[in-house]
């Protein structure tokens, strides 16, 4: 029988600058959650992922065009994507995220005018359900007045 | 005929009451979804395909089809290719790639089938776990081809990668099964690993 899903969880709009944002208590009823975020940022810099408190253990591979330059690279950072000054949207989707039997892999589409557009690969590795996850921008930057951050819970 | 009043609240009709004449007034607005997982299948021991079956039977109700894939496969290196068939052949596949391995240059590549099916992916992880987002657009459309587009990512320490990919089945028959198995020149014996997760989804138009 078919279920419906694709759950809008939470949407944040900001109504003043912030310097990050937090989804909370995530239920483990999903299977995976989507993260979309749209808007603009006060620099033009990394996206830094927090998952359940911590910063680390992760890992990072990316694909990007420029118009002009394509580049691959990677690193084990939290610091992953990229936020412009100019509108940016940046799609997430957290893999089999309430597991507790694997590592969390993560796909990012990530596209910002006047940059690039970057397709990423990622991994937090940890076998730890997601229960929160905080994005922030890189060297004190900030998201603007109405960046909406929404959350999605996808059923599998 | 008398007409039926919805009352707002436990109130007689002679009190200040805000009266309808329609049974629907004052109810929330009714929004369908849209979006509905259909089958999903953990395996519970390696296996060395998972197939999607009788697709055709949801074109009715679904313009879309999304695949989404949480895989290991057996083996090891670079010979785990993700591998498919469409109405269990080979016949009218073609592909194409961008990705990257995190070093070097992004590459491009071109699909074709050989072996009895067509690669999709050139990595599925052997110590962990590969993801794969397959979007199927009009997949029940029978005047048109099928493009399906892939986002994929692994990373094996020893052989991470990302890409994003365009399958065309160039066919305008009914989409009725798709199969996955891993291989490098066909499917064979490599197969996925217990635990990897294979969900299909609806998108209604």
């Amino acid at each position: 029988m078919a279920t419906a899903t694709y759950t809008a969880l939470a949407t944040i709009t900001l109504s003043g600058n912030s310097s990050s944002v937090t989804f909370s208590n995530i239920p483990t009823s999903y299977r995976d959650l989507r993260v979309i975020i749209n808007g603009k940022g006060s620099i033009d810099e990394n996206v830094t992922y927090t998952i359940n408190g911590s910063t680390a253990n992760f890992s990072w591979l990316r694909i990007s065009g420029n118009g002009s330059t394509t580049v691959t690279d990677k690193n084990t950072n939290n610091t992953i994507g990229r936020f412009g000054t100019g509108d940016t949207l940046v799609i997430v989707d957290f893999m089999d995220y309430s597991a507790t039997n694997k590592e969390k892999l993560f796909l990012i589409r990530n596209n910002y005018v006047g940059g690039d557009v970057r397709g990423l690969a990622a991994k937090w590795g940890s076998n730890s359900a997601i229960s929160s996850i905080s994005f922030g921008i890189r060297l004190s930057g900030n998201y603007l007045t109405g960046t909406t951050f929404s959350l999605y819970g996808i059923a599998g | 005929m008398t007409p039926v009043y919805k009352l707002s609240d436990s109130r007689s009709l002679t009190g200040t009451a805000t009266y309808y004449s329609s049974m629907l007034a004052g109810n929330a607005v009714y929004a369908p979804q849209s979006y509905y997982l259909l089958e999903t299948n953990v395996l519970p021991g390696a296996a060395t395909s998972v197939e999607f079956t009788n697709l055709n039977t949801y074109a009715s109700d679904y313009k879309h089809l999304q695949i989404r894939i949480a895989a290991g496969a057996g083996g090891s290196g670079a010979t785990n290719r993700l591998r498919i068939t469409v109405n269990s052949s080979d016949a009218n596949l073609r592909g194409h790639k961008v990705g990257g391995v995190g070093s070097g240059s992004m590459f491009s590549s071109t699909a074709t089938p050989y072996g009895g099916s067509m690669v999709i992916s050139d990595r599925v992880d052997v110590s962990g776990t590969s993801v794969f987002i397959i979007d199927i657009v009009d997949f029940g459309s029978t005047n048109k081809a099928k493009v399906f587009k892939t986002f994929e990512g692994c990373l094996d320490s020893s052989e991470p990668f990302v890409a994003m990919g365009s399958t065309l089945w160039n066919s305008t028959s009914a989409l009725t099964n798709i199969l996955f198995g891993v291989g490098n020149t066909a499917i064979d014996s490599t197969g996925f690993t217990s635990g990897s997760r294979f969900s299909l989804y609806g998108l209604k138009a």
